[in-house]
């Protein structure tokens, strides 16, 4: 793989498999979670029919199946795995790349304020019914609007952009959004806007349409090259800023890209799905013990990872139980024991 | 290669803490600044580093003031070895010396083959080969602080500029990098500028020193013109005595008086 060897990995690395495999084995691991994902949900379609129906789109081929399996897989499924590979993959790229950016392994994309703005630009669109596309649209805008005020707000100070109160900067503005959707909560219609409200803010797929992708593919996909092209950069970032410059680098260029890039794709994974929590904390984590801490690694280790976790969570979400559980809900509730017993062993993780 | 500065006074918003610095660096020089804590050391050091503005005074190399340079282009003139410190994720030994070619890749770039066996090569000139692939947090502060040297070489610059290199180090590992230095100032050529608490490290090994406050000038001169027991007693306010150990060479050590 070019990539990697261009990045200082040769193949005659003492350790087996090299990375560059080890990249390869994830990226290889989503076409089969995919497959598999298409014959999971209430009405079962054999893994070969959906192939069939897929190859379908493209090739003439004689058709056996029914009709209804075709609606299922092209227009409820489909969109459905596509959101989920980009949902994982922009939240733990993101996720990877501010943890870096803020030496700090206990960050997650949201850190400054996206989620919170999301969620209150969605809150906002649902309370004076704009309709599926306008609230995607504001989520994004003030997903946006809120980290570019994290950003904004340091420039009244003379404290200048450290890390530190550029994370706690992020903190009061996720607050300031916060209390923002709870105003909006308390005068929306407890009947059908609150539940609405409440609805999306957990993080669902349910409802996800092509569109909805093709939309976010976008921002997450463009977030995504940018964040790749600066991932080596990151490493010295995580040096801290002095030494970065010594070194050379124009941290202020950099550190705005890596913001820009990662909020991009965290604001448009929010705007489609609601707040899919966890994911950018603990994939990150899982990706570094697999593929090592140089973030050229890490990137697309960490965006591979989170694509296949997305799938394979929302692939539980749908068949657990009767009823469809949120994703948001079902990532906490996985995320959040998994991520303790990384903590019990964070010594050989970090240090 | 030449860096001067010239009447640079340095320190924070409102507080000059160093004023009127005169000083000249040559290719091949090992400049060792002394100076007792808190006079500033740090502060001139970050100042000509650009890592912070100067209230005064101007910093050329080779003649040219280096004022509108661009991070990259001051890399690859002098390169920093900041105090060895634990970051806060394991990277190997090897990519923490190709960071030192950041300054030749631009920010959307990841280092070529080329970039990398630079970073082989110094890895291998400083002795570390056996520790390429070990996570940097678990080899001792001495390896660390040599990584860090060798990332800085890595950088190709004209001149090294470090802070304390051998603070934290214990005796073998202070005597080990500080012999590393001498050898590549004598093979590379390289102007290095090192700050120290030990005035015998000046006495040994610099061919210049020179001498912060306290509220005092800073002067320079050859380490038998500075490091003397007149400017040592008053500078650090304490009694030492000058003990010879050959021909040419004194040290210093506490005086007598000072032991009982």
């Amino acid at each position: 793989m070019k990539d990697a060897d261009s990045v200082g990995f040769p193949p005659r690395s003492s350790t087996f498999p090299t990375l560059a495999a080890k990249l390869w084995i994830l990226a290889a691991a989503i076409p089969i979670a995919v497959v598999l994902s298409f014959a999971i949900g209430r009405i079962a379609v054999s893994p070969t029919t959906a192939m069939q129906i897929l190859v379908s789109r493209i090739f003439e081929i004689p058709k056996n199946w029914p009709e209804q399996a075709e609606t299922i897989v092209l227009v409820i499924r489909l969109p459905r795995i596509g959101a989920a590979l980009l949902i994982g993959l922009g939240l733990s790229a993101a996720g990877a790349a501010f943890q870096g950016l803020f030496r700090n392994p206990l960050v997650s994309p949201d850190i400054l304020g996206v989620s919170a703005g999301a969620g209150f630009g969605a809150s906002l669109g649902i309370l004076i019914s704009l309709g599926p596309m306008g609230v995607q649209a504001l989520a994004f805008g003030c997903g946006l609007l809120a980290v570019l005020s994290t950003y904004v707000a340091l420039r009244f100070g003379r404290a200048g952009e450290t890390a530190l109160i550029l994370i706690l900067s992020g903190i009061i503005i996720g607050a300031l959004f916060s209390a923002f959707i709870s105003a909006i909560k308390f005068v929306a219609d407890p009947d059908n806007t609150l539940p609405a409200i409440t609805y999306w803010l957990m993080g669902s797929l349910s409802s996800v349409d092509a569109v909805d992708v093709y939309a976010a593919a976008g921002p997450i996909l463009a977030g995504f090259i940018l964040l790749m092209s600066l991932r080596w950069n990151l490493n010295i970032m995580a040096f801290g800023e002095g030494e970065a410059r010594s070194l050379g680098v124009n941290t202020r260029l950099v550190r705005s890209a890596i913001i820009f890039a990662a909020t991009l794709m965290t604001a448009a994974t929010v705007a489609i799905s609601g707040v899919v929590g966890l994911v950018g904390l603990v994939v990150p984590h899982i990706a570094r013990a697999y593929v090592g801490p140089n973030f050229s690694a890490l990137i697309p280790g960490s965006a591979l990872l989170g694509a296949l976790f997305v799938v394979l969570m929302d692939n539980l979400a749908r068949s657990l139980f009767s009823s469809e559980l949120p994703l948001g809900v079902l990532t906490e509730i996985v995320g959040a024991p998994f991520f303790l017993f990384l903590l019990s062993r964070a010594g050989q993780v970090w240090a | 290669m030449e860096i001067e500065l010239r009447h640079v006074s340095c320190g924070y918003a409102g507080k000059t803490v160093v004023t009127d610095v005169n000083l000249i660096v040559r290719s091949g020089d090992f400049l060792c600044l002394l100076g007792p804590n808190g006079v500033g050391k740090t502060t001139l050091f970050k100042s000509i580093l650009g890592l912070q503005p100067i209230i005064d005074g101007s910093i050329l190399v080779d003649g040219k003031t280096i004022r509108n340079w661009s991070r990259r282009r001051f890399a690859r003139a002098v390169g920093y070895v900041a105090q060895a410190h634990t970051p806060p994720f394991s990277f190997k030994v090897i990519d923490v010396v190709a960071m030192g070619r950041a300054a030749h890749i631009g920010p959307f770039a990841s280092p070529s083959a080329h970039d990398m066996a630079i970073a082989e090569e110094v890895l291998s000139a400083i002795g570390l080969r056996h520790l390429r692939d070990v996570a940097y947090t678990r080899i001792s502060g001495g390896e660390r602080q040599l990584v860090l040297i060798a990332r800085a070489l890595a950088q190709q610059p004209g001149f090294l500029f470090m802070d304390e290199p051998t603070s934290n180090l214990d005796y073998g590992n202070q005597v080990r990098v500080l012999t590393h230095i001498l050898t590549l100032i004598r093979r590379q050529g390289l102007g290095v500028v090192m700050t120290t608490h030990n005035p015998n490290d000046a006495l040994l090994y610099a061919s210049a020193v020179a001498i912060m406050g306290p509220g005092r000038r800073f002067i320079t001169g050859s380490p038998r013109q500075i490091i003397t027991k007149d400017i040592l007693d008053e500078r650090y306010r304490v009694s030492v005595q000058m003990v010879p150990i050959s021909e040419h060479i004194s040290i210093c050590v506490p005086a007598r008086d000072a032991q009982s």
